[in-house]
């Protein structure tokens, strides 16, 4: 197994090569430059601070300087915040960009994916009872209705009406803090899991070997704790390592609509100042999470699943 | 790449979540989170850039630093200059000499004594090349200011000299009637020199960073706030009443107003702006609105013969646009239409009259003229105008193009003129305005300081700012000689000839000046938002009811 991991990380080191060469080339080919602004800088202003982020250079000579700078740790300077390094404000000392994302998906997942399975596995299992088609209809409905509507609306009921809660903001990231966008995220979240969930039992348990464990007599418990559980789980898992790196990078509308200090407020901050080292520390981070979790998954996959292995 | 399908989510966002609050209408006494706290929560709708006072160049930036950094002079709440650092100061007969007097006493946060040389190095880092501030320009005046800002003189020969411990001359190229207020501006606010050179270029870290304030950097998370702590050795830390003042950068409008709702904002930076009625009539003694120094006006492209060689056609387009209506039916947050190349508000209003003849005529008779010029400019219906309206992704640009373009099809005839929407992201669409590739541009400019020169600078044939392109010599010289002159009276006369000059050739079409709107919660008194027009605010003025 050990194996397998370090073969599918170095594999996936041209990968991610291949991401970042892509993404260093398309955005610095945007038209507009990070120094652009309402005031235009005078030339000898401009001039100077091209030298400083040395976007003066051939864009060849910028790239392997990059890489450079990437091997050695670090993701440059910001070209939007004056000054400051990226590292640090991806990664503050302080409460703020990745921790507060990473808190938040955490909270999110600890409390989804239990939920999510255990109602996907109940609704499987009582398949069209009022609580299986509530499953299906919450899923189907928590999929139209997205984020952006239950943000604001939790926020209106909650924060602004009945005075709860707080209407946003981080806070010390304290339990009244955090509960909204948690639970904008788990409503986000757990009807997919349970959906996918209860399609995977229904599936499992209409599959010949589990009619042949009936057949032979096994009690009910035995057959789903022992034999069905693994093979429903693969397909629940292999959502579940894209769909923790997707909040990781992506509860933008999340994090706007409560005014986190995460990630995606960063990222879309980047996108639209042109903020170059921003824009790729944060597709880096992003890569590199989505193949991390691919490789958890894959792994999980193995202990679930001996066929995979041979 | 990802940001479509991002950015359509903010709006739709934006959308809903104001239908969602529209429909709840409470007025209640809010703040109730910060009540009975010396502390006092501030949205600042983004964080700031930088907190170099010599690298800013953003009204976001600004805020915080009128708070962390004094410079000689300071300013109160309707925008006029006072004493700051310098607790007075002399002027030359020839306007060119200014010898500040510092206070006693002076300290920075650390408790360091400010001194003139730590005044000398604030303006030298304002001259350097090497720092390259954004508004480097602001030296160029100062003696030896534009050789040093190219390179041909060291820093030391810079006309900022300290007399003694306590005094300093600044001596200028030509005099300048708005120097003053350039002292009192961030980019020349004083900065501790043992500081600075002590920590490099990373000492605008809050950790280590001294300020000479009425407050300090407490603590710094990014995209999540700002907390400033009272400066005890500020000179007259005895009447800045709220020790602590949390800066906020929320970017959703809506966000802003929910938290406001809730207490957990005193004052907020930006409302939505679909929401300005409700507002007003749910919230009527805490909202307050402001004209702003600021104008929004189209950019003919002088580059482009069809505008350049036809006067007639650039004035026709100017006449034919119902500003009225665009105010008051389009926008509608109270904006002042505009028929000039400034603001009613700049000086005080010595430049109000300053206005088209055709501003107050009636309706018809403004058409008829607009009409009658566009014929004579050469188009109709069987020659129509093509002409494109570049402007930045906003609903509220999208908005006036959109009117603008019907106000002209209904005053020159639809198959007389066409008009296409350019819509494109904003930097594309700097990028696009800054290389004069365009046809017609949305355009805004808020001025940095209460004089005339904010605005007539930005038609100059040097100016960079000037997207128009447009150039004439006869202008250039009118404004140099308005500069130069030492009588205030000769002064006006010179720029109302000058703009005069300007403005009868038509190369922008103002449209109207801005307001900013803002909600104060009932237990922060001292903050005046109707007089000050730059919008230009320090934490030192709240006081807790």
């Amino acid at each position: 197994m050990l194996k397998f991991a370090i073969k599918r990380i170095l594999v996936s080191i041209p990968t991610l090569l291949a991401i970042i060469t892509l993404v260093f080339f398309l955005v610095h080919i945007t038209p507009g430059n990070p120094f652009d602004g309402e005031r235009a800088l005078s030339p000898e202003a401009l001039k100077s601070l091209m030298a400083q982020y040395r976007l003066d250079l051939p864009l060849w000579q910028q790239y392997l300087l990059y890489l450079n700078d990437l091997i050695h740790g670090s993701f440059g300077i910001s070209m939007k915040y004056l000054g400051q390094p990226i590292n640090h404000l991806l990664f503050p000392d302080n409460m703020g960009g990745f921790w507060v994302t990473l808190r938040l998906s955490i909270y999110t997942m600890a409390i989804a994916v239990p939920f999510g399975i255990i109602c996907g596995a109940y609704a499987g299992l009582h398949k069209n009872s009022w609580f299986d088609k509530l499953v299906v209809s919450s899923n189907i409905f928590f999929t139209a209705v997205p984020t952006m509507v239950t943000g604001p609306l939790c926020v209106l009921v909650f924060a602004v009406t009945l005075r709860l809660l707080p209407a946003g903001g981080w806070g010390d990231g304290d339990i009244a803090h955090l509960f909204l966008p948690v639970l904008v995220l788990i409503l986000a979240y757990t009807p997919t899991i349970a959906f996918v969930t209860r399609g995977s039992i229904i599936d499992v348990l209409n599959s010949n070997y589990i009619r042949t464990a009936r057949a032979k007599g096994l009690p009910t418990k035995k057959i789903l704790f022992k034999h069905a559980i693994r093979p429903t789980l693969l397909p629940v898992i292999s959502l579940l390592g894209p769909m923790f790196a997707g909040i990781l990078v992506g509860a933008v509308v999340t994090e706007q609509i409560f005014t986190l200090p995460g990630l995606g407020v960063l990222t879309t901050n980047a996108a639209t100042n042109r903020d170059y080292n921003m824009i790729m520390a944060i597709t880096i981070l992003g890569s590199i999470l989505t193949i991390v979790f691919n490789i958890i998954v894959d792994l999980l996959y193995m202990v679930l699943d001996p066929k995979i292995k041979q | 790449m990802l940001n479509i399908k991002k950015l359509t989510a903010l709006l739709l966002i934006t959308g809903i979540s104001s239908g969602l609050s529209a429909c709840s209408k409470e007025a209640k006494d809010s703040s109730s989170a910060n009540k009975g706290k010396s502390l006092i929560t501030v949205d600042n709708g983004e964080d700031a850039p930088t907190i170099d006072p010599v690298m800013t160049q953003d009204s976001t930036s600004a805020r915080v630093l009128y708070d962390l950094f004094e410079g000689l002079v300071s300013f109160d709440q309707s925008n006029h200059t006072i004493p700051g650092l310098a607790e007075k100061w002399d002027i030359s007969t020839d306007g060119k000499v200014y010898t500040f007097h510092l206070r006693d006493g002076l300290k920075f946060s650390d408790g360091s004594p400010i001194t003139a040389d730590d005044v000398v190095f604030s303006w030298q880092r304002l001259a350097d090349p090497k720092i390259a501030s954004p508004y480097i320009n602001l030296a160029a005046n100062i003696v030896n200011g534009n050789a040093i800002k190219n390179g041909k003189l060291p820093l030391s020969q810079l006309g900022v000299k300290a007399l003694d411990a306590k005094t300093v001359q600044i001596t200028l190229v030509s005099p300048d009637a708005k120097f003053l207020q350039i002292c009192s501006m961030p980019n020349t606010a004083i900065v501790s020199k043992a500081n600075v050179t002590k920590y490099g270029q990373t000492w605008a870290d809050p950790k280590t960073m001294v300020t000479s304030g009425a407050y300090t950097v407490g603590e710094w998370v990014i995209k999540g706030h700002m907390l400033l702590n009272k400066n005890p050795n500020y000179y007259d830390a005895k009447n800045v009443s709220i020790n602590q003042v949390n800066i906020l950068p929320i970017v959703d409008y809506n966000a802003s107003f929910n938290r406001y709702k809730t207490g957990e904002i005193d004052i907020t930076y930006s409302l939505p702006i679909d929401q300005y009625k409700t507002i007003r009539q749910d919230y009527p003694t805490q909202e307050h609105t402001a004209k702003m120094e600021a104008l929004y006006y189209y950019d003919l492209n002088m580059t482009l013969p069809k505008f350049r060689d036809n006067l007639k056609l650039r004035q026709a387009l100017s006449m034919a646009v119902d500003r009225e209506t665009l105010v008051k039916d389009v926008l509608g947050q109270d904006q002042v239409p505009s028929y000039s190349y400034v603001t009613t508000t700049i000086e005080n209003g010595k430049f109000a009259n300053n206005r088209y003849l055709w501003a107050s005529w009636s309706s018809d008779n403004r058409i008829n003229e607009a009409k009658k010029l566009f014929k004579e400019a050469g188009y109709g219906p069987s020659h129509p105008l093509e002409i494109s309206i570049s402007y930045n992704t906003m609903d509220s640009h999208k908005k006036i193009a959109m009117a603008i373009a019907s106000m002209w099809q209904q005053v020159f005839g639809a198959d007389s003129i066409k008009t296409t929407a350019a819509n494109q992201e904003w930097k594309s669409f700097i990028q696009a305005r800054n290389t004069a590739n365009y046809d017609v541009a949305r355009d805004g400019w808020t001025a940095d300081y209460d004089s005339v020169d904010a605005y007539t600078d930005l038609f100059l044939c040097k100016n960079p700012l000037n997207k128009s392109k447009y150039c004439n010599p006869a202008y250039d010289q009118l404004i140099q000689q308005a500069q130069d002159t030492q009588d205030p009276e000769q002064r006006i006369k010179l720029i109302q000839q000058a703009l005069q000059t300007a403005q009868s050739a038509y190369a922008i079409i103002p449209l109207y000046q801005y307001t900013y709107y803002r909600l104060v919660a009932p237990r922060v008194g001292g903050y005046n938002m109707e007089s000050n027009h730059l919008d230009h605010v320090m934490s030192k003025w709240y006081k807790l009811k």
